[in-house]
């Protein structure tokens, strides 16, 4: 018989895999099997991730407690190696900070670094709402029972930080004032571009200083902006919020006001913009300056629309102005009381899902209190990416 | 002498190999299921864990938050609460052979 004849005589029948019990019992088994398998390689799976987890935690916490009692013993010998529990932890230099260095059972290494703290942040910003005056606790229900001593700006940093007149995103506007009120201001105003993600800073610069008023226009889109790491505004002048301000990025924004000499914070009863009858300063002393006073707040202007909440610290230096409810999520200080415009329900609603953890870390622009101390621990990476580095400095709109 | 015939036979091998791999795969389903929430458990537990390790320990003028429900987390070592000037923090001691605490 030819192989042609052999091949085209027999024809494959799918009832030959299922013909037979026992082929049907190896089908079943080899599925069985298989399913096994899969559920127990996920099991596998996740076993492992865990346990990877549980490695990077026990070296956090042995890196924490080794940092804590190195810093108390100084550091003079580096590099040394702690013993926190069963575990080595490595202490070395890298730079001005330290790295920390824990291996792991299986081979490899966590590796952290520590930045060296001047001192502690205040407490106030470890806490979702710190009031200055004890007067104010009054206008508040469920407020802390005792004033609390209130963060002092470093005169020092703000003598070199940057200035906003030198950054593109925030412009002169003479007219802005006018928009929202029924006259103009007598110190400078600033607006924010509330379209720039970004504010164009150089690497590492963490506080700017607005030698004036500050607005965010009147809206319903929010500012975002995107921050790397922590931003302090410090407003010279009035603060006016007209639209809700959220921050991308790990980093955290707090916008801070001052009253000058030129310009004293005062609780604009009437909502006019400026110091009329009716009107009380806040320092207790007679009214002076410019018309318009500095350090004071306006959450919510009269043509804006929905709440600014914001997802940010304030520091107020004068009153707080309260147009309509806001959120508020880094730390709300109060140096002064809050005054209600427009609705007279108006709350504040301090959420504290942006605080800071004052024992360990630093606000910039704010004076630091205490002994030198670790910062807290970042996973170490030993080229981190560059900040962005304009090649020219921004001109100043027109 | 009763003779088994082909067919016979063969039902009753399917049957037991059936009986074999069912009972296998029930049993390491079971295995896979307990080992499954043993480390569901443990993720929780770090998860938590996480939560305090860096300022965590609330203040020093408040007792400190439990650590019983993290016990045995770390196989020979215990966690504990440490004052320092820096504030509350968690660190590690090693137990040894004895079960003494160091």
């Amino acid at each position: 018989m030819s192989g042609q004849t052999l091949f085209r005589s027999v024809r494959v029948q799918w009832r030959w895999l299922v013909d037979s019990p026992l082929l049907v019992a190896t089908w079943a088994t080899m599925a069985m099997g298989l399913l096994t398998m899969v559920q127990v390689a996920r099991t596998l799976r996740s076993a492992d991730r865990v346990r990877e987890r549980s490695g990077q935690v026990l070296a956090r916490v042995a890196a924490e407690a080794a940092i804590v009692r190195l810093d108390a013993s100084g550091d003079e010998a580096l590099p040394i190696e702690v013993r926190v529990g069963r575990v080595p932890v490595r202490v070395d230099r890298a730079g001005v900070d330290w790295l920390l260095t824990v291996p792991l059972p299986g081979g490899g290494a966590w590796r952290f670094s520590c930045p060296r703290l001047r001192g502690a942040a205040p407490l106030a910003f470890g806490r979702p709402l710190s009031l200055g005056d004890p007067t104010a606790l009054r206008s508040f229900v469920g407020a802390p029972g005792e004033p609390t001593e209130l963060p002092r700006l470093d005169a020092v940093a703000l003598a070199h930080a940057w200035r906003a007149d030198h950054i593109a995103a925030f412009r002169r506007d003479v007219g802005i004032a006018l928009l929202n009120f029924e006259a103009g201001t007598e110190l400078d105003d600033f607006v924010v571009d509330t379209k720039r993600p970004r504010l164009g800073l150089g690497a590492g610069v963490d506080l700017v200083v607005v030698p004036g008023h500050l607005w965010i226009e009147s809206g319903k889109e929010p500012w975002r902006l995107w921050l790397e790491h922590d931003l302090t505004l410090v407003v010279q002048g009035n603060l006016y919020i007209g639209r809700p301000i959220e921050v991308d990025g790990p980093g955290r924004l707090v916008l801070a006001t001052t009253p000058t000499r030129d310009a004293v914070a005062f609780a604009d009863r009437d909502g006019n913009g400026r110091w009329s009858v009716g009107d009380r300063t806040c320092d207790g002393q007679p009214f002076r300056g410019a018309i318009e006073g500095g350090g004071n707040v306006y959450l919510g202007l009269a043509g804006g629309s929905g709440a600014p909440d914001v997802a940010a610290g304030l520091v107020v230096g004068g009153e707080l102005h309260l147009r309509t409810s806001a959120r508020i999520d880094g730390p709300i200080v109060l140096g002064h009381g809050l005054t209600r415009l427009g609705a007279p329900t108006a709350v504040l609603h301090p959420t504290g899902s942006k605080l800071f953890v004052p024992e360990r870390e630093a606000v910039p622009g704010f004076v630091v209190s205490g002994p030198q101390r670790p910062g807290l621990l970042r996973p170490y990476t030993p080229n981190p990416a560059s900040g962005e580095e304009p090649l020219y400095l921004a001109a100043p709109g027109r | 002498m009763r003779r088994f015939g082909g067919v016979q036979v063969e039902r009753w091998g399917a049957l037991l190999l059936l009986s074999v791999s069912g009972a296998g795969t029930w049993w390491l389903s079971q295995q896979a299921v307990e080992v499954a929430s043993a480390t569901s458990v443990r993720e929780e537990k770090l998860e938590h864990l996480a939560t305090l390790v860096v300022g965590g320990g609330g203040s020093a003028a408040l007792a400190p938050p439990p650590l019983e429900s993290l016990e045995g987390l770390f196989e020979g070592q215990r966690l504990a609460w440490q004052e320092t000037p820096t504030g509350r923090i968690l660190t590690l001691h090693a137990i040894a052979v004895d079960g003494v605490v160091r």
